[in-house]
């Protein structure tokens, strides 16, 4: 065999070579979902763009009073924040698992220094329904279901996720949640870098845009609020023709709101609230 | 087939009886371990670890004999692209690949692959001396589940070693050799999908990549000088080093520093 054409065939013959290495050594990827923004929701909680006056005191009560007899009185806030903590616990704990079955220093574990990794967990979880004895039945009693991406470190800063036809029994009323007017019925803002171990006592943003009744009553199912765990106080971020407030309340009255033209105190009994230039508005 | 089985001891035999060939250190006959060298066109050289063929020349295929008994399918094929000395240059490729529940059931569906990939160089100085130079990239993955119900994934460990021989030759029968290897790296990663139920109503679905430098040992490496004889068909290699022992084939590093025995024989015919 002339010279060339070996030289010609032991090239070809390192060149399959390098190929059939090359693919062995890929790196591993997922398909990671896109959370949707909460940007705009976290800057209006930092800093209020609505003016609060006479005109928009009264639409700020009317928003107050839906939400208190909607969503919040149904519990609904309080039932997502469960199963945010229970799904990021569940992961965390399943990831763990993981990392055990293959080898403790391959997949990424949160909070676990030393390591790259990114994923995503996406939890159903089937409503418990309106008999008495909840049953496990996805057909008849729909479900919540909730993604939230993390990488070696935290959490990402949104939860999102929607309600199937998803049905809970509440003080002995029926509640039914369904698709609302957005893609994203429900959106969770966890905060920057949160770790597992922070849920419960960092504060936490809920967006809820979904179709409610409670006893085949409709509710108003539009509701942003957010809540820290160690206190009592919720805030509420209400929409007004100039903008939107932050109405803090606790045990059900607002106690505080915060606005563009500044913060006021808020007398539950005469629903007056004053800021410190002695302003008044009733809500 | 009882005349194929045979085949291979019986050429084995024949060949130690006439001694037709030789393994001494000449200038064809060398050392073809962590070398860019090849055995000449058409010699087998059947030893403890593995064993060889070049079926044309400046090509070599062969596999580790052991690891079959434990059901690790394996092989792995050389080629020097430079042969002319002084310089030559070589790339060595070979795969591992066995399935753990061939070897206990219950284990889920998991394939271990291990791909070692080498580049070496090799310089021979004068008739005495040879230094090679060799870089070595190992992949190691593992593929499927050990419990199908749980998880599905992947994970794998990557690492490259620089390793530099220096042989000297001291007759047609004796040689000195000595092995530095250096771990540049060792890397794990892996991806992994899971489905747990963690109560009636839940379902969690899980994935996640992740990579960690935690394999890569600092300062890892080894020296291990040997001494390796070359009679007429056999060649018997032994010595004692110290260091981070390296897996053989798999190229996996291990984390404690410990004396290496190094001790191989081979026939070649």
């Amino acid at each position: 065999m002339p010279q060339e054409s070996r030289r010609q065939r032991d090239f070809r013959l390192t060149l399959a070579a390098a190929l059939a290495a090359s693919c062995a050594c890929r790196a591993e990827t997922i398909d990671k979902p896109t959370a949707p923004s909460m940007s705009e929701i976290v800057a209006a909680f930092a800093t209020p763009n609505g003016t609060l006056d006479a005109s928009t005191g009264v639409e700020a009560r009317t928003a107050v009073d839906a939400a208190i007899d909607g969503l919040i009185g149904a519990g609904v806030p309080q039932l997502i924040y469960d199963t945010v903590v229970k799904a990021a616990n569940d992961a965390e704990a399943k990831n763990g698992a993981t990392s055990s079955a293959i080898d403790s220093h391959m997949t990424p574990s949160l909070g676990t220094e030393g390591f790259d990794g990114d994923g995503f967990a996406r939890l159903t979880r089937i409503c418990s329904g309106w008999a008495a004895t909840p049953v496990a039945d996805d057909a008849t009693s729909g479900h919540l279901q909730l993604t939230f991406g993390f990488d070696a470190v935290a959490l990402d800063p949104v939860v999102w996720g929607g309600a199937e036809k998803c049905r809970y029994l509440t003080s002995g009323r029926r509640l039914l949640l369904d698709h609302g007017s957005s893609a994203d019925d429900v959106r969770v803002y966890l905060g920057p870098r949160t770790k597992v171990s922070d849920l419960g006592t960092s504060p936490m943003i809920l967006a809820l845009d979904l179709k409610a009744s409670l006893d085949d009553r409709a509710l108003a199912a539009k509701l942003v609020v957010q809540f820290t765990p160690a206190t009592t106080r919720l805030e509420l971020l209400v929409p007004v023709s100039s903008g939107s407030l932050v109405l803090s309340l606790e045990s059900g009255v607002v106690v505080q709101a915060r606005a563009k033209n500044g913060v006021f105190a808020c007398t539950p009994a005469t629903h007056k609230c004053v800021d410190s230039v002695g302003f008044e508005v009733t809500l | 087939m009882i005349a194929r089985r045979l085949g291979a001891p019986f050429a084995l035999a024949t060949t130690l009886a006439t001694g037709i060939a030789s393994a001494k250190h000449t200038e064809t006959d060398r050392i073809v371990d962590q070398t860019a060298y090849t055995l000449p066109a058409g010699r087998f050289q059947v030893g403890l670890l593995r064993q060889e063929w070049s079926p044309i020349k400046r090509l070599m295929v062969g596999t580790y004999a052991l690891p079959w008994l434990l059901r690790v399918v394996n092989g792995h094929v050389k080629v020097r692209f430079v042969g002319e000395d002084p310089v030559a240059l070589s790339f060595g490729l070979g795969v591992f690949r066995v399935a753990p529940a061939a070897l206990q059931k219950d284990s889920g569906n998991a394939v271990i692959t291990a791909v070692p990939l080498d580049l070496t160089c090799s310089w021979r100085v004068n008739d005495r001396w040879t230094l090679s130079q060799s870089l070595i990239y190992t992949t190691v993955t593992v593929r499927g589940s050990y419990d199908p119900a749980e998880l599905q994934g992947v994970a794998a460990v990557t690492n490259l070693q620089l390793a530099t021989t220096a042989e000297l030759r001291v007759s047609e029968v004796t040689a000195f050799v000595a092995q530095l290897r250096y771990l540049a790296f060792q890397r794990a990663n892996g991806r992994a999908v899971s489905t747990l139920h963690p109560d009636d109503f839940d379902t969690l679905h899980v994935e996640a990549v992740g990579s960690s430098d935690a394999l890569d040992f600092h300062f890892a490496g080894s020296i291990v000088p040997s001494v390796v004889f070359s009679w007429s068909v056999f060649t018997l290699r032994m010595g004692v080093g110290y260091g981070n022992y390296s897996v053989p084939g798999i190229n996996l590093v291990l984390p404690k520093k410990t004396p290496i025995a190094d001790l191989d024989f081979y026939f070649r015919f």
